[in-house]
């Protein structure tokens, strides 16, 4: 099997060594539950790099469409993240009750991620 | 003065107007005061301004107030990144609260505004923040894109 050398490739590489070096660090000196996170994220982009190196560049070059699917999903889903953020930060100032950022704070990722993820689903479905 | 139907200025129209109604409600005691939102009067303020940018608009033809398609193509561009910048954001804040939580890291008193939530103005409180990192992402990469050219 022929591996891709280019420098797109090695910077890659390069990142997720260093997340899993900064994961091995934390692990052992701050957090072993940050530390195992950052370290199973370098390893999954790792595999992901392995995969993507097998393949030829031209493979994964994005098509006219697919970018402005993107956008599209992007665009909608930042207006729906701060939609919520401004919400949430409304109701910590208004009302009685303090929502803490602890728990809100996985709110407001899960639902970026998520609305991204649906949305380009949903825009690459319905096409133009 | 005439008046013309888009969007946009209905939208910011009643914005400012319930910022408006909130900010009097406040001032007049008919909501309580939670001791921690900003004064009726900043309300009242930034309800004027929002309702002044609605009226505006209203007299802005569609075509002229509606952005073109290059426009619209480099808003889009520019929220997809601004999107991943806040959700990089967020993601550290939430690992700085669990780090700090855990009281295994301590930075000193650096990142004090991050450090006593309890001690925190609403100005510095984290949903503003993110709010401020938006819009200065927004901003930074419109430039950027506008003078990249070529969206």
């Amino acid at each position: 099997m022929k591996m891709r050398t280019d420098k797109d490739i090695l910077k890659f590489f390069a990142a997720s060594m260093g997340m899993v070096l900064v994961g091995v660090l934390l692990f052992v000196y701050v957090s072993p539950f940050i530390g195992g996170g950052l370290i199973l994220g370098g390893l999954i982009l790792t595999v992901m790099g392995l995969y993507v190196a097998s393949k030829p560049k031209e493979e994964f070059v994005q098509d006219e469409r697919s970018k402005r699917v993107m956008d599209k999903a992007g665009h909608h889903a930042f207006w729906i993240m701060m939609d919520i953020v401004i919400v949430l930060s409304l109701i910590n100032q208004f009302s009685l009750y303090a929502v803490e950022f602890k728990s809100a704070s996985t709110l407001i990722l899960f639902i970026g991620i998520y609305s991204f993820l649906i949305l380009k689903w949903y825009y690459n479905k319905k096409g133009e | 003065m005439k008046l013309i139907n888009n969007k946009r200025y209905l939208v910011f129209v009643m914005l400012g107007l319930v910022n408006i109604l909130i900010g009097l409600a406040e001032m007049l005691k008919i909501i309580p005061y939670s001791g921690k939102a900003t004064p009726g009067v900043s309300m009242i303020g930034s309800g004027i301004f929002v309702l002044a940018i609605g009226l505006y608009l209203s007299r802005t033809r569609e075509s002229k107030a509606m952005p073109d398609e290059r426009t619209k193509k480099r808003d889009m561009k520019v929220h997809s990144g601004a999107l991943g910048i806040v959700l990089a954001y967020v993601t550290l804040l939430a690992l700085m609260d669990g780090l700090w939580s855990s009281n295994t890291i301590n930075l000193g008193g650096f990142f004090l505004i991050f450090n006593h939530p309890g001690d925190m103005s609403v100005l510095f409180s984290r949903y503003m923040s993110i709010i401020f990192v938006a819009i200065v992402s927004v901003v930074v990469l419109t430039v950027y894109l506008d003078k990249k050219g070529d969206v």
